[in-house]
Protein backbone atom coordinates (compact mmCIF):
# COMPACT_ATOMS: atom_id res chain seq x y z
CA UNK A 1 0.00 0.00 0.00
CA UNK A 2 1.73 3.32 -1.32
CA UNK A 3 2.57 6.22 1.47
CA UNK A 4 -0.22 8.33 2.20
CA UNK A 5 -0.07 12.10 0.12
CA UNK A 6 1.19 14.48 2.54
CA UNK A 7 -2.44 16.27 1.69
CA UNK A 8 -4.08 12.93 3.29
CA UNK A 9 -2.10 13.45 6.34
CA UNK A 10 -3.86 16.68 6.61
CA UNK A 11 -7.31 15.55 6.26
CA UNK A 12 -7.01 12.77 8.44
CA UNK A 13 -5.62 15.17 11.18
CA UNK A 14 -8.08 17.65 10.45
CA UNK A 15 -10.73 15.22 11.24
CA UNK A 16 -14.40 16.14 12.05
CA UNK A 17 -13.54 20.29 12.79
CA UNK A 18 -14.79 21.69 16.18
CA UNK A 19 -16.34 19.92 18.95
CA UNK A 20 -19.85 20.51 19.33
CA UNK A 21 -19.50 22.63 22.74
CA UNK A 22 -16.98 24.53 20.60
CA UNK A 23 -20.06 25.04 18.05
CA UNK A 24 -22.99 25.49 20.45
CA UNK A 25 -20.45 28.46 22.27
CA UNK A 26 -20.18 30.00 18.77
CA UNK A 27 -23.47 29.81 18.01
CA UNK A 28 -24.30 31.91 21.53
CA UNK A 29 -21.72 34.36 20.91
CA UNK A 30 -23.34 34.94 17.11
CA UNK A 31 -27.04 35.27 18.50
CA UNK A 32 -25.99 37.45 21.07
CA UNK A 33 -24.27 40.15 18.73
CA UNK A 34 -27.26 39.64 16.51
CA UNK A 35 -29.45 40.56 19.09
CA UNK A 36 -27.56 43.51 20.09
CA UNK A 37 -26.71 44.83 16.64
CA UNK A 38 -30.83 44.68 15.97
CA UNK A 39 -31.79 46.83 19.61
CA UNK A 40 -29.47 49.24 17.94
CA UNK A 41 -30.69 50.32 15.14
CA UNK A 42 -33.91 52.27 16.37
CA UNK A 43 -31.68 54.19 18.30
CA UNK A 44 -29.83 55.07 15.15
CA UNK A 45 -32.50 55.70 13.38
CA UNK A 46 -34.07 58.18 15.58
CA UNK A 47 -30.98 60.09 16.04
CA UNK A 48 -30.50 60.71 12.43
CA UNK A 49 -33.87 61.40 11.72
CA UNK A 50 -33.39 64.22 13.94
CA UNK A 51 -30.32 65.53 12.67
CA UNK A 52 -31.77 65.81 9.13
CA UNK A 53 -34.56 67.81 10.48
CA UNK A 54 -32.21 69.74 12.54
CA UNK A 55 -30.37 70.47 9.16
CA UNK A 56 -33.92 70.95 6.88
CA UNK A 57 -35.25 73.51 9.71
CA UNK A 58 -32.14 75.99 9.79
CA UNK A 59 -31.62 75.88 6.34
CA UNK A 60 -33.14 76.95 3.11
CA UNK A 61 -32.09 76.78 -0.64
CA UNK A 62 -30.32 79.78 -1.64
CA UNK A 63 -32.07 82.60 -4.03
CA UNK A 64 -29.92 81.60 -7.15
CA UNK A 65 -32.27 83.98 -9.13
CA UNK A 66 -34.78 86.66 -8.98
CA UNK A 67 -36.66 88.99 -11.47
CA UNK A 68 -37.48 92.99 -11.26
CA UNK A 69 -40.28 91.60 -8.48
CA UNK A 70 -38.36 90.10 -6.24
CA UNK A 71 -39.76 86.74 -6.94
CA UNK A 72 -37.37 83.88 -7.31
CA UNK A 73 -36.91 82.31 -10.57
CA UNK A 74 -36.51 78.75 -10.73
CA UNK A 75 -36.22 75.65 -12.98
CA UNK A 76 -39.31 75.51 -14.94
CA UNK A 77 -39.73 79.47 -14.48
CA UNK A 78 -41.50 80.45 -17.74
CA UNK A 79 -42.01 83.60 -19.29
CA UNK A 80 -43.72 85.28 -22.13
CA UNK A 81 -43.47 88.80 -21.39
CA UNK A 82 -40.27 91.43 -21.21
CA UNK A 83 -38.39 90.62 -17.87
CA UNK A 84 -35.19 91.25 -16.24
CA UNK A 85 -33.56 88.35 -14.36
CA UNK A 86 -30.71 88.95 -11.70
CA UNK A 87 -28.48 86.33 -10.89
CA UNK A 88 -26.45 85.65 -7.32
CA UNK A 89 -23.26 86.07 -8.70
CA UNK A 90 -24.24 89.35 -10.70
CA UNK A 91 -24.87 87.47 -14.44
CA UNK A 92 -28.10 89.01 -15.70
CA UNK A 93 -30.74 88.00 -18.69
CA UNK A 94 -33.10 90.48 -20.29
CA UNK A 95 -36.15 89.28 -21.78
CA UNK A 96 -37.74 91.06 -24.44
CA UNK A 97 -41.14 91.67 -25.42
CA UNK A 98 -42.92 88.78 -27.37
CA UNK A 99 -40.28 86.07 -25.87
CA UNK A 100 -40.64 83.22 -24.85
CA UNK A 101 -38.47 81.94 -22.26
CA UNK A 102 -37.99 78.56 -20.14
CA UNK A 103 -35.91 77.99 -16.94
CA UNK A 104 -34.58 74.15 -17.27
CA UNK A 105 -31.86 73.97 -15.41
CA UNK A 106 -30.81 76.37 -12.48
CA UNK A 107 -28.16 75.58 -9.95
CA UNK A 108 -24.43 76.54 -8.72
CA UNK A 109 -22.65 74.86 -11.39
CA UNK A 110 -25.27 75.49 -14.50
CA UNK A 111 -27.61 77.39 -16.05
CA UNK A 112 -29.71 76.45 -19.12
CA UNK A 113 -32.17 78.17 -20.78
CA UNK A 114 -34.41 77.25 -23.53
CA UNK A 115 -35.40 80.17 -25.68
CA UNK A 116 -38.92 79.26 -27.42
CA UNK A 117 -38.81 82.32 -29.35
CA UNK A 118 -38.05 86.27 -29.24
CA UNK A 119 -34.95 87.76 -27.85
CA UNK A 120 -32.64 87.68 -25.04
CA UNK A 121 -29.36 89.57 -24.28
CA UNK A 122 -27.17 87.87 -21.33
CA UNK A 123 -24.43 89.54 -19.26
CA UNK A 124 -22.31 86.61 -17.72
CA UNK A 125 -19.57 87.26 -15.20
CA UNK A 126 -17.27 85.44 -15.84
CA UNK A 127 -14.80 83.37 -13.63
CA UNK A 128 -17.74 82.21 -11.80
CA UNK A 129 -17.39 78.31 -12.56
CA UNK A 130 -21.16 78.25 -13.86
CA UNK A 131 -21.50 77.11 -17.25
CA UNK A 132 -24.56 78.33 -19.50
CA UNK A 133 -26.63 77.48 -22.27
CA UNK A 134 -29.31 78.50 -24.06
CA UNK A 135 -31.04 76.20 -26.29
CA UNK A 136 -32.71 77.88 -29.42
CA UNK A 137 -34.84 75.56 -31.93
CA UNK A 138 -31.75 72.73 -32.52
CA UNK A 139 -28.76 75.02 -31.67
CA UNK A 140 -26.78 75.33 -28.58
CA UNK A 141 -24.99 78.16 -27.08
CA UNK A 142 -22.29 77.64 -24.70
CA UNK A 143 -21.37 80.89 -23.22
CA UNK A 144 -18.68 81.00 -20.02
CA UNK A 145 -18.45 84.59 -19.08
CA UNK A 146 -19.23 86.84 -22.27
CA UNK A 147 -21.63 89.49 -23.32
CA UNK A 148 -24.50 88.05 -26.12
CA UNK A 149 -27.71 88.38 -27.99
CA UNK A 150 -29.50 85.19 -28.91
CA UNK A 151 -32.39 85.82 -31.28
CA UNK A 152 -34.83 83.18 -32.35
CA UNK A 153 -38.00 83.22 -35.14
CA UNK A 154 -39.31 79.86 -35.84
CA UNK A 155 -36.22 77.84 -36.95
CA UNK A 156 -33.67 80.67 -37.64
CA UNK A 157 -31.44 81.84 -34.91
CA UNK A 158 -28.77 84.42 -34.93
CA UNK A 159 -26.12 84.44 -32.07
CA UNK A 160 -24.58 88.05 -31.50
CA UNK A 161 -21.22 88.35 -29.37
CA UNK A 162 -20.48 91.53 -27.89
CA UNK A 163 -17.80 90.32 -25.49
CA UNK A 164 -16.15 87.51 -25.17
CA UNK A 165 -16.27 84.12 -26.61
CA UNK A 166 -19.14 81.25 -27.22
CA UNK A 167 -19.35 78.19 -28.85
CA UNK A 168 -22.21 77.19 -30.91
CA UNK A 169 -23.57 73.74 -31.87
CA UNK A 170 -25.59 73.37 -34.67
CA UNK A 171 -27.82 70.59 -35.62
CA UNK A 172 -25.77 68.52 -36.82
CA UNK A 173 -23.35 68.46 -33.84
CA UNK A 174 -20.82 71.21 -36.00
CA UNK A 175 -19.18 73.28 -33.75
CA UNK A 176 -18.77 77.12 -34.43
CA UNK A 177 -16.43 79.58 -32.20
CA UNK A 178 -17.94 82.84 -32.24
CA UNK A 179 -15.77 85.55 -30.83
CA UNK A 180 -17.16 89.21 -30.09
CA UNK A 181 -17.59 91.65 -32.99
CA UNK A 182 -19.47 88.31 -34.75
CA UNK A 183 -22.87 86.91 -35.43
CA UNK A 184 -23.46 83.63 -36.19
CA UNK A 185 -26.66 82.65 -37.73
CA UNK A 186 -28.02 79.22 -38.91
CA UNK A 187 -29.59 80.89 -42.20
CA UNK A 188 -28.66 79.45 -45.21
CA UNK A 189 -28.82 82.76 -47.64
CA UNK A 190 -25.37 83.81 -49.12
CA UNK A 191 -25.77 87.39 -48.16
CA UNK A 192 -26.83 88.15 -44.70
CA UNK A 193 -26.78 91.81 -43.01
CA UNK A 194 -26.46 91.91 -39.36
CA UNK A 195 -28.48 94.66 -37.68
CA UNK A 196 -26.82 96.66 -35.56
CA UNK A 197 -27.27 95.91 -31.73
CA UNK A 198 -28.25 99.31 -30.17
CA UNK A 199 -26.95 101.04 -26.88
CA UNK A 200 -28.72 99.11 -24.21
CA UNK A 201 -28.22 98.31 -20.67
CA UNK A 202 -28.07 94.99 -19.65
CA UNK A 203 -27.22 94.16 -15.57
CA UNK A 204 -26.85 96.50 -12.91
CA UNK A 205 -27.71 100.22 -12.99
CA UNK A 206 -24.33 101.06 -11.44
CA UNK A 207 -22.64 99.15 -15.02
CA UNK A 208 -21.76 101.76 -17.76
CA UNK A 209 -24.34 101.57 -20.79
CA UNK A 210 -22.88 99.40 -24.08
CA UNK A 211 -21.95 101.85 -26.61
CA UNK A 212 -23.39 100.78 -30.01
CA UNK A 213 -21.25 97.78 -31.24
CA UNK A 214 -20.34 97.78 -35.35
CA UNK A 215 -22.57 96.01 -37.54
CA UNK A 216 -21.00 92.80 -36.90
CA UNK A 217 -19.20 90.16 -39.28
CA UNK A 218 -21.72 87.86 -39.96
CA UNK A 219 -20.83 83.75 -39.59
CA UNK A 220 -23.04 81.81 -41.74
CA UNK A 221 -23.09 78.21 -41.63
CA UNK A 222 -22.43 77.35 -44.92
CA UNK A 223 -22.13 74.39 -46.41
CA UNK A 224 -18.61 75.76 -48.02
CA UNK A 225 -18.23 76.21 -44.40
CA UNK A 226 -18.58 72.54 -43.68
CA UNK A 227 -16.87 71.31 -46.00
CA UNK A 228 -13.94 73.38 -45.77
CA UNK A 229 -13.90 71.46 -42.07
CA UNK A 230 -14.40 68.29 -43.50
CA UNK A 231 -17.98 67.77 -42.17
CA UNK A 232 -18.82 66.14 -45.25
CA UNK A 233 -22.34 65.03 -43.94
CA UNK A 234 -23.33 68.81 -42.78
CA UNK A 235 -21.95 69.59 -45.93
CA UNK A 236 -24.53 67.64 -47.95
CA UNK A 237 -27.16 68.25 -45.23
CA UNK A 238 -26.81 71.92 -45.89
CA UNK A 239 -26.52 72.24 -49.63
CA UNK A 240 -29.73 70.26 -49.78
CA UNK A 241 -31.81 72.31 -47.53
CA UNK A 242 -30.43 75.53 -48.94
CA UNK A 243 -31.63 74.32 -52.67
CA UNK A 244 -28.17 74.56 -54.22
CA UNK A 245 -27.88 70.50 -55.28
CA UNK A 246 -31.35 71.32 -57.36
CA UNK A 247 -29.40 74.71 -59.03
CA UNK A 248 -26.24 73.33 -60.18
CA UNK A 249 -26.26 75.77 -62.99
CA UNK A 250 -25.77 78.70 -60.16
CA UNK A 251 -22.21 76.78 -58.81
CA UNK A 252 -19.00 77.28 -60.19
CA UNK A 253 -17.07 73.99 -61.70
CA UNK A 254 -15.67 73.71 -58.32
CA UNK A 255 -18.11 73.93 -56.30
CA UNK A 256 -19.89 71.42 -57.85
CA UNK A 257 -16.87 68.82 -57.56
CA UNK A 258 -16.77 69.55 -53.61
CA UNK A 259 -20.66 69.07 -53.59
CA UNK A 260 -19.51 65.64 -55.30
CA UNK A 261 -16.97 64.88 -53.21
CA UNK A 262 -19.44 65.37 -50.28
CA UNK A 263 -21.74 63.03 -51.62
CA UNK A 264 -19.78 60.39 -52.25
CA UNK A 265 -18.56 60.68 -49.02
CA UNK A 266 -21.51 60.61 -47.27
CA UNK A 267 -22.79 57.49 -50.12
CA UNK A 268 -24.98 60.17 -51.84
CA UNK A 269 -23.86 58.24 -55.16
CA UNK A 270 -26.87 59.02 -57.51
CA UNK A 271 -26.33 63.28 -55.95
CA UNK A 272 -22.82 63.06 -56.37
CA UNK A 273 -22.73 61.62 -60.13
CA UNK A 274 -25.28 64.25 -61.20
CA UNK A 275 -23.07 67.07 -59.43
CA UNK A 276 -20.05 65.77 -61.55
CA UNK A 277 -22.35 65.50 -65.24
CA UNK A 278 -22.81 68.84 -64.34
CA UNK A 279 -19.39 70.28 -63.55
CA UNK A 280 -17.95 68.20 -66.82
CA UNK A 281 -20.55 70.50 -68.26
CA UNK A 282 -18.44 73.47 -67.64
CA UNK A 283 -16.02 73.85 -69.83
CA UNK A 284 -13.02 74.43 -68.07
CA UNK A 285 -9.90 72.74 -66.93
CA UNK A 286 -11.68 70.54 -64.17
CA UNK A 287 -13.27 68.47 -66.67
CA UNK A 288 -10.39 65.72 -66.51
CA UNK A 289 -10.85 65.97 -63.19
CA UNK A 290 -14.61 65.58 -62.93
CA UNK A 291 -14.55 62.74 -65.89
CA UNK A 292 -12.39 60.95 -63.93
CA UNK A 293 -13.98 61.12 -60.47
CA UNK A 294 -17.02 60.14 -62.20
CA UNK A 295 -15.38 57.10 -63.90
CA UNK A 296 -14.55 55.86 -60.44
CA UNK A 297 -17.92 56.12 -58.99
CA UNK A 298 -19.60 54.62 -61.75
CA UNK A 299 -17.21 51.62 -61.13
CA UNK A 300 -18.22 51.93 -57.54
CA UNK A 301 -21.72 51.83 -58.52
CA UNK A 302 -20.99 48.84 -60.55
CA UNK A 303 -21.61 50.76 -64.12
CA UNK A 304 -18.78 49.21 -66.02
CA UNK A 305 -19.89 50.90 -69.17
CA UNK A 306 -20.58 54.38 -67.83
CA UNK A 307 -17.20 53.89 -65.86
CA UNK A 308 -15.12 53.38 -69.42
CA UNK A 309 -17.29 55.77 -71.47
CA UNK A 310 -16.25 58.54 -68.31
CA UNK A 311 -12.30 57.36 -68.43
CA UNK A 312 -12.08 57.72 -71.78
CA UNK A 313 -13.32 61.12 -72.09
CA UNK A 314 -10.87 62.16 -69.14
CA UNK A 315 -8.18 60.92 -71.32
CA UNK A 316 -9.97 63.04 -74.22
CA UNK A 317 -9.61 65.68 -72.25
CA UNK A 318 -6.55 65.61 -70.77
CA UNK A 319 -4.15 62.70 -72.92
CA UNK A 320 -0.79 63.80 -71.08
CA UNK A 321 -1.95 65.70 -68.00
CA UNK A 322 -1.42 65.08 -64.09
CA UNK A 323 -4.30 62.01 -64.17
CA UNK A 324 -3.64 60.93 -67.43
CA UNK A 325 -1.84 57.82 -66.60
CA UNK A 326 -4.04 56.71 -63.26
CA UNK A 327 -7.08 57.49 -65.97
CA UNK A 328 -5.37 55.60 -69.21
CA UNK A 329 -4.88 52.53 -66.81
CA UNK A 330 -8.65 52.12 -65.25
CA UNK A 331 -9.34 52.33 -68.58
CA UNK A 332 -7.51 49.70 -69.90
CA UNK A 333 -8.90 47.85 -66.90
CA UNK A 334 -12.47 48.49 -67.42
CA UNK A 335 -12.20 47.52 -71.26
CA UNK A 336 -10.36 44.38 -70.30
CA UNK A 337 -13.63 43.61 -67.60
CA UNK A 338 -16.00 44.44 -70.61
CA UNK A 339 -14.29 42.57 -73.52
CA UNK A 340 -14.70 45.06 -75.63
CA UNK A 341 -11.23 43.98 -77.65
CA UNK A 342 -11.79 46.71 -80.51
CA UNK A 343 -12.19 49.98 -78.48
CA UNK A 344 -9.25 48.23 -76.10
CA UNK A 345 -6.93 47.90 -79.35
CA UNK A 346 -7.66 52.09 -80.61
CA UNK A 347 -7.08 53.05 -77.08
CA UNK A 348 -3.96 50.96 -76.88
CA UNK A 349 -2.87 52.55 -80.04
CA UNK A 350 -3.41 55.43 -79.20
CA UNK A 351 -1.71 55.47 -75.71
CA UNK A 352 1.75 54.49 -76.87
CA UNK A 353 1.50 57.29 -79.54
CA UNK A 354 1.67 59.41 -76.25
CA UNK A 355 3.67 57.16 -73.83
CA UNK A 356 5.97 54.73 -75.56
CA UNK A 357 7.43 54.22 -72.48
CA UNK A 358 4.67 54.97 -70.10
CA UNK A 359 4.00 52.79 -66.90
CA UNK A 360 1.00 51.46 -68.91
CA UNK A 361 3.13 50.65 -72.02
CA UNK A 362 4.04 47.17 -71.80
CA UNK A 363 0.80 46.09 -70.91
CA UNK A 364 -0.55 48.37 -74.14
CA UNK A 365 1.72 46.26 -76.20
CA UNK A 366 0.55 43.36 -74.84
CA UNK A 367 -3.19 44.42 -75.85
CA UNK A 368 -1.64 44.79 -79.46
CA UNK A 369 0.41 41.81 -79.38
CA UNK A 370 3.69 43.52 -79.63
CA UNK B 1 -11.95 10.01 4.11
CA UNK B 2 -14.10 12.88 4.81
CA UNK B 3 -17.02 13.63 1.71
CA UNK B 4 -16.84 16.98 0.69
CA UNK B 5 -19.86 18.81 1.06
CA UNK B 6 -20.22 21.57 -1.03
CA UNK B 7 -23.40 22.70 -0.68
CA UNK B 8 -24.25 21.50 -4.52
CA UNK B 9 -27.12 20.03 -5.62
CA UNK B 10 -30.02 22.03 -3.92
CA UNK B 11 -33.89 19.25 -4.22
CA UNK B 12 -37.17 21.70 -4.45
CA UNK B 13 -37.85 20.73 -0.59
CA UNK B 14 -34.80 22.20 0.70
CA UNK B 15 -34.96 25.03 -1.53
CA UNK B 16 -38.86 25.93 0.09
CA UNK B 17 -36.56 26.07 3.49
CA UNK B 18 -33.78 28.36 2.06
CA UNK B 19 -36.73 30.39 0.55
CA UNK B 20 -38.10 30.97 4.38
CA UNK B 21 -34.71 31.13 5.78
CA UNK B 22 -33.85 33.88 3.77
CA UNK B 23 -37.14 35.40 4.10
CA UNK B 24 -36.83 35.27 8.03
CA UNK B 25 -33.12 36.58 8.00
CA UNK B 26 -34.59 39.56 5.52
CA UNK B 27 -37.31 41.03 7.81
CA UNK B 28 -35.34 40.33 10.72
CA UNK B 29 -37.32 37.83 12.64
CA UNK B 30 -35.94 36.74 16.41
CA UNK B 31 -34.85 33.55 15.53
CA UNK B 32 -33.38 33.91 11.95
CA UNK B 33 -29.61 34.19 13.25
CA UNK B 34 -30.05 31.10 15.46
CA UNK B 35 -31.86 29.38 12.37
CA UNK B 36 -28.66 30.59 9.88
CA UNK B 37 -26.39 29.48 11.73
CA UNK B 38 -27.77 26.15 12.59
CA UNK B 39 -28.30 25.40 9.29
CA UNK B 40 -24.78 26.93 7.95
CA UNK B 41 -22.56 25.82 11.26
CA UNK B 42 -21.17 22.77 9.47
CA UNK B 43 -20.42 23.62 6.36
CA UNK B 44 -18.82 27.73 7.37
CA UNK B 45 -16.78 25.66 10.37
CA UNK B 46 -15.48 23.12 7.96
CA UNK B 47 -13.76 25.70 5.52
CA UNK B 48 -12.65 27.71 8.18
CA UNK B 49 -10.90 24.74 9.66
CA UNK B 50 -9.32 23.16 6.81
CA UNK B 51 -8.34 27.00 5.17
CA UNK B 52 -7.36 28.63 8.37
CA UNK B 53 -5.69 25.24 9.54
CA UNK B 54 -7.30 24.87 12.81
CA UNK B 55 -5.65 27.55 14.65
CA UNK B 56 -6.78 29.16 18.03
CA UNK B 57 -7.83 31.77 16.35
CA UNK B 58 -10.77 29.57 14.57
CA UNK B 59 -13.50 30.60 16.68
CA UNK B 60 -13.16 34.70 16.04
CA UNK B 61 -12.89 33.79 12.03
CA UNK B 62 -15.94 31.58 12.54
CA UNK B 63 -17.86 34.47 14.15
CA UNK B 64 -17.16 37.27 11.60
CA UNK B 65 -18.12 35.57 8.99
CA UNK B 66 -21.33 34.75 10.30
CA UNK B 67 -21.72 38.31 11.25
CA UNK B 68 -20.66 38.98 7.99
CA UNK B 69 -23.05 37.23 6.43
CA UNK B 70 -26.51 38.32 8.79
CA UNK B 71 -25.54 41.77 8.19
CA UNK B 72 -25.17 41.58 3.84
CA UNK B 73 -27.85 38.87 3.66
CA UNK B 74 -29.86 41.24 2.48
CA UNK B 75 -27.95 41.01 -0.97
CA UNK B 76 -28.79 37.54 -2.29
CA UNK B 77 -31.46 37.82 -4.48
CA UNK B 78 -32.28 34.38 -4.58
CA UNK B 79 -32.92 31.35 -2.24
CA UNK B 80 -31.10 29.14 -4.36
CA UNK B 81 -28.04 31.29 -4.58
CA UNK B 82 -27.62 31.38 -1.36
CA UNK B 83 -25.63 27.75 -0.14
CA UNK B 84 -22.85 29.36 -2.64
CA UNK B 85 -22.81 33.13 -1.54
CA UNK B 86 -22.51 31.49 1.92
CA UNK B 87 -19.21 29.27 0.65
CA UNK B 88 -18.14 32.47 -0.98
CA UNK B 89 -18.25 35.27 1.99
CA UNK B 90 -16.99 32.11 3.81
CA UNK B 91 -13.98 31.65 1.83
CA UNK B 92 -13.37 35.77 1.47
CA UNK B 93 -13.42 36.34 5.01
CA UNK B 94 -10.62 33.95 5.52
CA UNK B 95 -9.01 35.41 2.55
CA UNK B 96 -8.69 38.52 4.42
CA UNK B 97 -7.41 37.39 7.40
CA UNK B 98 -4.83 35.34 5.53
CA UNK B 99 -3.36 38.60 3.89
CA UNK B 100 -3.68 40.98 6.36
CA UNK B 101 -1.57 37.77 8.63
CA UNK B 102 1.01 38.24 5.68
CA UNK B 103 1.53 41.76 6.64
CA UNK B 104 1.59 41.31 10.07
CA UNK B 105 4.42 38.81 9.38
CA UNK B 106 6.64 41.73 8.83
CA UNK B 107 6.60 42.94 11.97
CA UNK B 108 6.11 40.36 14.07
CA UNK B 109 6.81 37.12 14.80
CA UNK B 110 3.98 36.47 16.95
CA UNK B 111 0.99 34.09 14.59
CA UNK B 112 -1.16 31.38 15.45
CA UNK B 113 0.62 27.96 15.30
CA UNK B 114 -1.51 25.64 12.82
CA UNK B 115 -3.22 22.89 14.01
CA UNK B 116 -3.18 24.42 17.85
CA UNK B 117 -7.22 24.07 18.09
CA UNK B 118 -7.68 22.93 21.49
CA UNK B 119 -10.53 20.51 19.62
CA UNK B 120 -8.16 18.85 17.57
CA UNK B 121 -7.44 15.03 18.74
CA UNK B 122 -3.72 14.40 19.79
CA UNK B 123 -3.42 11.35 17.07
CA UNK B 124 -0.41 10.09 15.91
CA UNK B 125 2.70 12.79 17.04
CA UNK B 126 4.42 12.40 13.63
CA UNK B 127 1.66 12.48 11.47
CA UNK B 128 0.33 15.43 13.27
CA UNK B 129 3.83 17.13 12.67
CA UNK B 130 3.89 16.27 8.78
CA UNK B 131 0.59 18.16 8.58
CA UNK B 132 2.22 21.23 10.35
CA UNK B 133 5.07 21.11 8.19
CA UNK B 134 2.43 20.95 4.88
CA UNK B 135 1.07 24.12 6.84
CA UNK B 136 4.10 25.53 7.69
CA UNK B 137 4.79 25.38 3.35
CA UNK B 138 0.88 26.72 2.95
CA UNK B 139 1.98 30.00 4.73
CA UNK B 140 4.78 30.63 2.27
CA UNK B 141 1.84 30.80 -0.92
CA UNK B 142 -0.06 34.25 -1.16
CA UNK B 143 -3.23 34.31 0.20
CA UNK B 144 -5.16 33.20 -3.02
CA UNK B 145 -2.89 30.34 -3.51
CA UNK B 146 -3.22 29.16 -0.17
CA UNK B 147 -6.89 28.91 -0.51
CA UNK B 148 -6.73 27.20 -4.24
CA UNK B 149 -4.67 24.48 -3.08
CA UNK B 150 -6.90 24.07 0.40
CA UNK B 151 -10.41 23.87 -1.57
CA UNK B 152 -8.62 21.16 -4.29
CA UNK B 153 -6.60 19.08 -2.27
CA UNK B 154 -8.17 19.04 1.37
CA UNK B 155 -11.54 19.94 0.59
CA UNK B 156 -11.38 17.81 -2.95
CA UNK B 157 -13.37 21.02 -4.86
CA UNK B 158 -13.34 20.56 -8.48
CA UNK B 159 -11.91 23.08 -10.28
CA UNK B 160 -14.76 24.87 -11.70
CA UNK B 161 -15.94 24.32 -7.87
CA UNK B 162 -13.41 26.66 -6.54
CA UNK B 163 -13.29 28.93 -9.30
CA UNK B 164 -16.35 29.72 -8.37
CA UNK B 165 -15.61 29.92 -4.37
CA UNK B 166 -13.31 32.14 -5.14
CA UNK B 167 -14.75 34.39 -7.87
CA UNK B 168 -12.09 33.90 -10.58
CA UNK B 169 -11.48 32.31 -13.89
CA UNK B 170 -10.62 28.41 -14.16
CA UNK B 171 -7.21 30.03 -16.26
CA UNK B 172 -6.15 31.64 -12.96
CA UNK B 173 -6.50 29.03 -10.59
CA UNK B 174 -5.42 26.03 -12.89
CA UNK B 175 -2.60 28.85 -12.92
CA UNK B 176 -2.25 29.55 -8.86
CA UNK B 177 -2.75 25.82 -8.32
CA UNK B 178 0.04 24.50 -11.16
CA UNK B 179 2.53 27.05 -9.55
CA UNK B 180 1.07 26.59 -5.95
CA UNK B 181 2.08 23.22 -6.42
CA UNK B 182 5.56 23.35 -7.93
CA UNK B 183 6.67 25.49 -4.81
CA UNK B 184 5.02 22.90 -2.33
CA UNK B 185 6.35 20.09 -3.47
CA UNK B 186 9.49 21.94 -3.60
CA UNK B 187 9.28 22.74 0.32
CA UNK B 188 8.46 19.57 0.79
CA UNK B 189 10.76 17.39 -0.49
CA UNK B 190 9.52 15.70 -2.51
CA UNK B 191 5.68 15.13 -4.17
CA UNK B 192 2.51 15.99 -2.40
Amino acid sequence: MSAPSKFEEVKTILNDGPSAETRSAQRARIVSKARKARSRWPVLVVAAAAVLAVVLMTTRPADLAMNEKGERIAVGSRVSTSSSWRFDEKSAVEISDNTRILVRKLDREEVVLDLEEGRVDLNVTHGTGRTWQVQAADVTIHVVGTRLRVERHGAQVDVSVTEGVVEVTGPLSQRHRVIEGEMWTNRVVAEVQAPAIEPQQIGDLTEPVIAPVPRPRVVVASWKAAFERGDYAATFDLAEKSGVLSRPEALTAVDLISLATAARLTSHLGAAAQLLRSSIEKAGAHQAEAAFMLGRLELQRNHAKEAANEFERAVKFTPSGPIAEEAWSRLFDTLTRLNETERLHRNAERYLQIFPSGSSSARAKTVLGQ
Amino acid sequence: MRPATHLTGIDSEKLAELEQLLLDVKRGALSAPAQFFDRYQSHVNRLVWSLLGADQEHDDLVSTAFETMLRTVTSVRSPSALNGWVRTVTVNTVRLELRRRRWRRLFSSDEPAALNHPDLRVGDAVQRERARDVYRALEKLDAESRVAVILRHIEGYELTEVAIAMGCSLATVKRRLAKAETLLARLLGGAL
